[in-house]
């Protein structure tokens, strides 16, 4: 056979099979069907606005936290602060008035006890 | 009217009951005008409510002789004032303080003045409330610092000395002569 008459019986029109148009049909119905949002996307979906949700509830009471705490060791700070200047004031008034004995501070008696500096 | 009268007293009787640590509390505001004029000011102001916060935020291991020494206490005022020359304050701003600690139970311990340290005059008085002071007030002045110390509630002063150097804050040179607080503090 040569190779002209070769050529036009292997492009010459051929009837598809029988329910070749159907089958098509069907699987394209099928894969669209597949594309469509499932069950997980919609769940994925209600977790992203759960998230959302904690994040806006959450981020308050967590700032509100953190400005407690700094409030707090600020409080400390001022406190420890108060307590030192109280604690050498007294420990002054100790020096002056046992030096040089190490006696405790005189009782807790309503009056004056009063002593000049030396130069 | 005899109601009305009945019930003013009641009130106020219901409110000296429910703050009986008012009249420990010194009123300081007197003192606010010397902080135009200084080169320092201590300024702390710690009331029952922070006083409870700052406890709560103390370690027990490092902080537990301060912890037990808040638990009684109402509140903690300090003001200091340091200034650059001598006599570049008015004294007559520690008059209406001196007049405060004469009057209710307030009793003074001692009083020393030191001419080595340039003349301050130290003063300790405590509020008379049984077997324990219900207060404590420090009044220090000397030409260039004015120092006053009000704490409010039952304290333990023998306690309170012996917290000197225990704190976990930076030292505060406060004894150093011409040098006065290198914190300034405010609330």
């Amino acid at each position: 056979m040569n190779p002209d008459a070769r050529l036009r019986r292997a492009l010459s029109p051929v009837d598809p099979p029988e329910g070749f148009a159907q089958r098509v049909r069907a699987r394209v119905e099928r894969e669209s069907r597949q594309t469509r949002p499932t069950a997980s996307r919609s769940v994925m979906r209600w977790m992203a606005v759960a998230a959302a949700l904690l994040f806006a509830l959450a981020g308050p009471m967590a700032w509100r936290t953190y400005e407690t705490r700094r409030e707090a060791l600020a409080a400390r700070a001022q406190v420890l602060l108060a307590l030192q200047i109280a604690s050498r004031q007294l420990n002054s008034v100790h020096r002056q008035v046992v030096r040089p004995s190490s006696s405790p501070l005189p009782a807790v008696v309503p009056g004056d006890v009063e002593k000049e500096g030396r130069p | 009217m005899m109601r009305h009268a009945l019930l003013t007293t009641l009130l106020t009787v219901a409110l000296a009951i429910a703050s009986p640590a008012a009249a420990q509390h010194l009123q300081l505001a007197d003192l606010g005008k010397l902080a135009p004029g200084a080169l320092n000011v201590v300024d702390v102001s710690v009331d029952k409510g922070l006083l409870g916060l700052a406890a709560a935020f103390m370690s027990d291991a490092d902080d537990a002789d301060v912890k037990r020494l808040l638990t009684a206490l109402q509140g903690i005022y300090v003001r200091g004032y340091t200034f650059g020359k001598d006599g570049a304050y008015d004294g007559a701003v520690l008059e209406n303080l001196r007049q405060q600690l004469t009057g209710g139970r307030w009793a003074r311990l001692v009083t020393t003045r030191s001419v080595e340290d340039g003349g301050k005059e130290l003063s300790v008085y405590l509020w008379n409330a049984g077997d324990k002071p219900g207060g404590l007030a420090v009044l220090s002045s000397s030409p260039r610092e004015v120092m006053v110390v009000n704490i409010v509630g039952e304290i333990d002063i023998a306690k309170l000395r012996s917290l000197k150097g225990q704190f976990g804050v930076p030292d505060f040179d406060l004894d150093a002569k011409g040098a006065g607080p290198k914190s300034k503090s405010k609330r």
